[in-house]
């Protein structure tokens, strides 16, 4: 307690036939609110479990999730969707914007059903797309869509940002500029942003980096001084 | 392999080929099974092949004759008669037949079939009518009149069984010439039951024919031959028949003319005999009657007699009635004359003594009165001589001084005159002085010269001069009475006249005066008084004398008085004695009266014995004349009789004869199956409704299905584009690659094509064959055998439709290069559509509709899909509902909106003159019948350009009436057409079927007549049945015979109904009434029939609506699945399940609308098609569908939207979140 999130022994554990997989074997770290923390590991390494589960996709089989207070680990599925409208911001690696709403209406979209939305228009002109409200996502390029997808996630002005390899899919430079994005996005809104990656180059901008490794953490630093996006080279 | 991977896909592709397949062949197969199942059932019972009747009977020569045509395998001949059979309180019409060898086998339900004669078995549907038991008697009755044992054993039948016979596979039994003019039931009984000279009909097997298929071309070949080859004898046998016929008949005329002429011998004796008993009696009678008329004659005279007597004896009472009333009346008079004489007797009595006391009392009173009197006349006279005493003095005082007075008077005047006169006299001398200068001038001027006032002044003077003169004389005269009454004066003693004007002023004398004045005024009153007191005394004697006078009178006055009583009192008495002696007379006169009365009773009683006797006498000759008449009469009756019956004879004879000579060749009927067997072709003719059903309904519902399963199938090679173009890089050759989806199509649709035949040719046959078995109830088995052919075509048609798109889209994708196959398909690009250009709408519209609405128009493939899939089977359930409304409207409409009359009765064309008369005056008398009238009614054939069908010519009476009963509307609009001269009317069925149209010519063939030409006027609603109506003034204009009438339409009034068939019973006993056919037992028989096709209809419904369940699951599973990341992505982002799901089902919801909508519209266009292929030649069905039916469809359609989506519901909970984490594959 007392941390914003904090993961106490989570476990899970799939059922293969005979055998038992543990894709997170007893995970636990904190962030602190405002932080940017990034999740590296190798695949398979269950990175993507602990996304799922604080992402509140998928439920812990055992430990505790807390986040701002509650333990999201108790929380049952309707509990878990209203904590996904609500507290968490989701920005995917391949975007998944509805491919027949425009930018714009993409952002609205995810508004319509939150408590306290930012501006969608506002939003957008803030993560760079001021121009570009009424195109539909097939009109955007992919760094333009991820654009629009943080937008998304933004907009419902979330407790929790969590990105998944949200560079994946995009070059470079783009990516670096999504990153920025969201580097910014965290220092100038002080949003706690999660991201994982399998990419460690990223580390050094991160205020905190998790390190995981066979469904367990197996190094947790505190960067104080993290680096600007534009020196990471990778 | 793959299947497992997509079982769903596989499945319902699999599915969707089966019920398609199912349905197809399955309805298409349903006609072959059920002729199949018939003929089954006709060959087991041996049903007859043709059916062979002749008018006249057919002989034993005949039967021979048949069996020796060519193609025939058997024959056998049989009985048949229409009987009536008591049902409860009324009777049924019933067929009597012969059991037959090996014809015709009856199917017993219980008992066993008649073995001897007496014995018969009843058709088991008959027992609906009345509750028979086995062991029952029942007695027949021929409807006709005839005898029934004429033709048949026995009338009373013992029943030994129920049963049903192939003849009658279904509920109608045909119709007859009697009773109520429909058989109910038929009868089997054996041959010996009858007792005929000839069969009525013979059953004929067709060779070869029971191998094929009844209904089939195969069997009506044959069948058709071998009518043909009977045809082609039936000219000689029936005119063998006819030689027969006409020799027997000869002969009988022959016996008949001889019986003829020694009848006529009888007659003639018998005619004179009667004509002596004639004469006899005449003179008989005349005798008689001459008798009666003397003794009437006597009667007569005494008869007067008596009445003369009567009236002098009225006559006579009359008189003494008015002597009597006289005679009282003198009575009368008698009397009140003899009281008034009393009672003045009393009143005189009275007045004499009241006048004796009067005298007594006034008599001396008058006496005394009267001395009196002159006593006071006597002191009357003294008194006024006193009085004249005392006056005269004093009066002679009085006159003295009334003398010195008026000389005292007379001498002042006297004085005073003679001063005035010498006054005058002064006067005149004055003026006569100073005129007399003037006078001496003028009397010296001679008279000549004299002017006039000269002249007048001389007159003047002269005048003044006499005028002096005259008043000198005045003065004379005055001056001497002044001196004669100064004498007086001085007479009197006085000297002067002074003196004596100063005594009369003195006071002595005045004094003087007054005394005597008043004395003489105490003296005058005194001796009034005297006068008055005379006066009084006058009067009173007066009275005393009246009084004296009245006194005497009334004494006079009652001794008149009683010299007249005395005088009436005489009268009186010689009155009385008058009045006694009439009243003796009268009463004489009435005893002579009463005598004569009483002779006169005499003579009437005896007159009365006398009028009692002539009476007898006469109706005793009455009588008799009556009997003699009446034995005459009936002599003569017999005789006409015998003459009527010889003339009747005779013309039978020769009607015999020249019937003999008419005697036409006797007709030969030859039918095949469908032309005897009405329920037979019914049978076959639902076999062909169902193929028409087969032809359209499934091939709709297959389009669906194949169209389903090619989408899929596109769609799958499609979602695997990534997959062929690894396979194709990794060098895999494109048939190989191919091959997959085709094994896979080819699996599935096979599979499912398999399936479907071997359940669908099983199960939809059956149902429909069991359906109509609610019709044709005897019909045992139900044969459903697999049809290969509509297999082979079903299967054939999936399998290829299938395969086809499975290889074309292969195709597609295998010729894009392996590179671009490996990377996803260019997304979907988001388009703007046209609904956003309406702002208003646009803005109000949540993102989620947005995007729904998009979505709809972006997949326009699956939109139009799942519209073609939805909207097919929305069309075809409403296809289904609608065939049922179409079908079942049109018996109401026909039978209450276009043809009105509850029956229509048809007469022979023999029918006289008189007995239609009687018909008609037999309607006109039913209270219960409304409205009816008569029509010629005649199958014809009718052509036009493109074809020929027979239709009913009808020809109204009167145009008027009928269209009272008949309707001639048009279905489409509210006109109502009326029959105009030149023109006729066609209904809508046949115009279709001749490619007609109003105001287009037609040619009617009238097999007598020839053909003509008629216009087309207009063509009017109608369903069952086809007419063409035609005014009788064309009639006979195109014809040049007037049309005889042959029915007679009638309506019963509203609420009488039910007495439609006591008036048709009525009807049938007329003899040339052929039949009569009730419009409710039509509708009846048409609702029957058209029942089984609701069943058809229910399959037809429940397989659209697996259809349509199965085509919606899979084009939202196939949504669902193609959606799946973008479905996660709104989960991950926090929709909740049901915001998801809705996400969903909007779009399923509107596609299920439209689909619904274009269903509707796609269904009435499909109905019109449909219904006109469904429809059979003789019946229009309807064209509408009723709103219901599109409320129902819609239900249905959204309802198992619902479902689906329900299930869906489901499977959208399962998607994982994490497919959204998944790149795109």
């Amino acid at each position: 307690m007392g941390e914003f999130v904090e993961l106490r022994d989570v476990r899970k554990i799939y059922h293969m036939g005979e055998i038992d997989i543990a894709a997170a074997d007893g995970i636990d770290f904190v962030i602190k609110k405002g932080e940017f923390a990034v999740v590296v590991g190798p695949s398979g390494a269950g990175k993507t479990t602990v996304l799922n589960i604080l992402g509140g996709m998928d439920t812990a089989t055992s430990g505790e999730v807390w986040i701002d207070g509650s333990d999201v680990a108790k929380y049952n599925a309707r509990q878990l969707t209203s904590y996904r409208r609500d507290d968490i911001g989701f920005v995917f690696q391949f975007y998944n914007l509805i491919p027949n709403l425009t930018a714009l209406e993409n952002v609205e979209l995810a508004l319509q059903i939150c408590k306290n939305p930012l501006d969608a228009e506002a939003v957008l002109t803030d993560v760079g797309l001021g121009e570009r409200f009424d195109n539909f996502p097939a009109q955007l390029s992919g760094g333009e869509q991820q654009r629009v997808s943080i937008a998304r996630a933004l907009a419902k002005n979330p407790k929790l940002l969590l990105c998944d390899e949200p560079t994946g899919a995009l070059d470079y430079n783009t990516g670096k500029a999504i990153l920025k994005l969201l580097q910014d996005t965290c220092r100038k809104q002080g949003m706690t942003v999660i991201l994982i990656t399998h990419n460690s180059a990223i580390a050094p901008m991160a205020d905190r980096v998790i390190k995981m490794k066979n469904g367990k953490v197996s190094k947790m630093t505190e960067n104080k001084e993290p680096v600007p996006v534009e020196t990471i080279e990778w | 392999m793959e299947i497992r991977k997509t079982l769903g896909r596989f499945v319902s592709i699999f599915f969707i080929v089966a019920l398609g397949v199912a349905f197809y062949s399955g309805i298409r197969s349903s006609e072959p099974s059920m002729r199949l199942s018939g003929d089954s059932y006709f060959d087991k019972l041996k049903l007859m092949d043709i059916k062979v009747m002749g008018t006249m009977g057919l002989t034993e020569d005949d039967i021979r004759a048949i069996q020796a045509v060519d193609g025939i395998e058997q024959v056998e001949g049989s009985y048949s008669k229409d009987v009536l059979c008591p049902v409860e309180d009324a009777e049924k019409v019933v067929h009597m037949i012969s059991m037959e060898k090996s014809f015709n086998k009856v199917q017993v339900s219980e008992g066993r079939l008649p073995e001897k004669a007496g014995e018969c078995l009843i058709d088991e549907d008959f027992l609906g009518y009345g509750d028979y038991k086995i062991g029952d008697k029942i007695t027949f009755r021929s409807g006709n009149g005839e005898d029934l044992k004429e033709s048949l054993v026995t009338d009373t039948f013992t029943i030994v069984g129920f049963g049903n016979s192939p003849l009658y596979i279904s509920f109608g039994r045909g119709n007859s010439t009697i009773g109520n003019g429909e058989v109910s039931g038929f009868v089997v009984v054996s041959k010996e039951s009858f007792d005929m000279d000839v069969f009525t009909e013979a059953y004929v097997r067709v060779e070869d024919a029971g191998r094929e298929i009844a209904y089939t071309d195969k069997f009506n070949e044959l069948s058709d031959a071998a009518v043909a080859a009977l045809e082609d004898i039936k000219e000689q046998q029936c005119s063998i028949r006819r030689q027969n016929i006409v020799d027997e008949a000869s002969e009988e005329v022959t016996d008949a003319e001889e019986t003829l002429a020694e009848e006529s011998g009888k007659l003639e004796d018998a005619r004179q005999e009667l004509e002596d008993a004639k004469s006899t009696a005449a003179k008989e009678l005349q005798a008689a009657r001459k008798k009666l008329e003397d003794g009437e004659a006597q009667l007569a005279s005494s008869r007067q007699q008596i009445e003369d007597g009567e009236a002098q004896l009225a006559e006579g009472k009359k008189q003494l009635a008015a002597q009597q009333s006289t005679l009282d009346s003198g009575r009368k008079d008698y009397e009140s004359g003899l009281a008034e004489v009393k009672k003045n007797e009393t009143n005189l009595d009275n007045a004499e003594s009241e006048y004796l006391a009067n005298y007594a009392q006034y008599m001396p009173l008058i006496i005394s009165g009267k001395e009196e009197i002159a006593k006071r006349k006597e002191e009357i006279a003294q008194g006024k001589q006193t009085i004249e005493q005392y006056l005269a003095p004093i009066e002679e005082g009085l006159t003295q001084i009334t003398q010195l007075e008026s000389l005292n008077s007379g001498l002042i005047e006297v004085e005073k005159g003679i001063t005035d006169v010498a006054n005058a006299i002064g006067a005149a001398e004055q003026s006569l002085l100073e005129k007399k200068p003037e006078y001496e001038r003028i009397s010296l001027i001679p008279e000549a010269e004299r002017t006039e006032e000269e002249k007048q002044f001389l007159v003047d003077w002269e005048n003044l001069k006499a005028t002096k003169k005259g008043l000198e004389d005045t003065k004379a005269g005055l001056e001497a009475k002044q001196g004669e009454l100064t004498v007086q004066m001085q007479a009197a003693g006085f000297a002067t006249q002074a003196e004596l004007d100063a005594y009369l002023k003195s006071e002595e004398f005045l004094d003087q005066k007054k005394e005597l004045e008043a004395t003489k005024a105490k003296l005058d009153t005194q001796y009034q008084e005297i006068l008055n007191n005379e006066q009084e005394l006058l009067k009173t004697e007066e009275g005393l004398l009246a009084k004296e006078q009245e006194l005497l009178a009334a004494g006079q006055q009652i001794a008149d008085g009683k010299s007249q009583l005395v005088e009436a009192k005489n009268q009186l008495a010689r009155a009385k004695a008058q009045i006694d002696d009439g009243q003796r007379q009268i009463d004489a006169a009435w005893a002579t009266v009463r005598g004569k009365e009483q002779t006169l009773e005499d003579g009437k009683n005896q007159l009365a014995s006398g009028e009692q006797e002539l009476q007898d006498g006469r109706s005793e000759y009455e009588q008799a004349v009556i009997d003699a008449a009446a034995q005459i009469a009936d002599g003569e009756e017999q005789i006409a009789d015998g003459e009527a019956k010889l003339t009747e004879a005779k013309q039978d004879i020769a009607d015999a004869k020249a019937e003999i000579e008419k005697i036409e060749n006797p007709k030969w009927y030859v039918q095949n199956r469908e032309d005897a067997l009405e329920e037979y072709k019914g049978y076959g003719e639902n076999a062909d409704r169902m193929r028409s059903i087969g032809r359209v309904f499934p091939v709709l519902f297959f389009l669906v299905a194949a169209l389903i399963s090619l989408t899929t199938m596109t769609r799958m090679v499609e979602e695997q584009r990534v997959q062929i173009g690894t396979m194709k890089a990794l060098g895999y050759s494109k048939l190989l690659i191919a091959k997959k989806y085709i094994y896979y199509a080819l699996l599935a649709t096979f599979g499912g094509s398999v399936f479907g035949v071997l359940v669908g040719e099983k199960v939809f046959p059956f149902i429909i064959i069991y359906a109509y078995k609610i019709m044709y109830q005897h019909i045992p088995d139900i044969l459903v055998p697999y049809h290969l052919e509509y297999a082979v075509q079903a299967t054939a048609l999936a399998v290829l439709c299938t395969l086809l798109a499975t290889v074309l889209s292969c195709y597609k994708e295998l010729a894009s290069q392996p590179a671009e196959l490996m990377r996803p398909p260019s997304p979907k690009q988001g388009k703007r559509i046209l609904l956003e250009r309406v702002k208003p709408v646009w803005k109000r519209l949540s993102f989620i509709w947005k995007s729904s609405i998009r979505n709809l128009i972006r997949y326009k493939k699956r939109f139009f899909m799942t519209v073609f899939g939805i909207g097919g089977c929305m069309a075809l359930m409403l296809v289904g509902f609608g065939l049922k409304d179409c079908i079942f409207e049109i018996v109401e409409i026909q039978y209450e909106k276009i043809q009105f009359y509850d029956a229509s009765v048809y007469f022979d064309d023999a029918i006289t003159g008189e007995e239609r008369e009687e018909i008609l005056s037999y309607m006109k008398n039913q209270n219960a019948v409304s409205k009816y009238t008569q029509a010629r009614m005649q199958k014809i054939k009718a052509k036009s350009d493109k074809a020929e069908e027979s239709l009913y010519l009808t020809v109204p009476q009167n145009v008027e009436e009928f269209e009272k009963l008949v309707n001639f509307g048009s279905r489409t609009s509210d006109d109502v057409y009326s029959l105009e001269k030149d023109q006729v009317i066609l209904t809508e069925k046949m115009s279709q079927l001749l490619d007609v149209k109003a105001g287009d010519k037609i040619t009617i063939k009238d097999e007598d007549r020839g053909e003509r030409e008629v216009t087309i006027g207009a063509v009017c609603e109608n369903y069952i049945g086809h007419y063409l109506y035609i005014t009788p003034e064309l009639y006979e204009e195109l014809f040049g015979a007037p049309a005889r009438d042959n029915s007679l339409l009638y309506m019963m009034k509203e609420g009488q109904e039910n007495r439609t068939e006591d008036v048709g019973e009525h009807l049938l006993n007329y003899d040339n009434v052929l039949n009569v056919s009730y419009t409710s037992s039509l509708e009846e028989r048409m609702d029957d029939m058209l029942r089984s096709l609701n069943l058809v209809i229910v399959v037809l419904i429940i397989s659209a609506g697996m259809l349509a369940f199965v085509v919606l699951y899979n084009l939202n599973n196939i949504n669902i699945t193609e959606r799946k990341r973008e479905l996660a992505t709104i989960k991950v982002l926090g929709f909740y399940d049901i915001e998801v799901a809705s996400y969903v089902y909007r779009e399923n919801i509107l596609l299920t609308l439209i689909g619904a909508l274009a269903g509707m519209g796609l269904g009435k266009i499909l109905l019109q098609f449909v219904v006109v292929t469904v429809e059979v030649n003789e019946a229009m069905f309807g064209r509408d569908i009723h709103w219901p039916s599109y409320v129902y469809s819609l239900l249905f359609t959204v309802g198992f939207s619902l479902f689906v989506n329900w299930v869906m519901f489901f499977k959208l909970r399962r998607i994982d979140m994490v497919e959204s984490l998944k790149s795109v594959e």
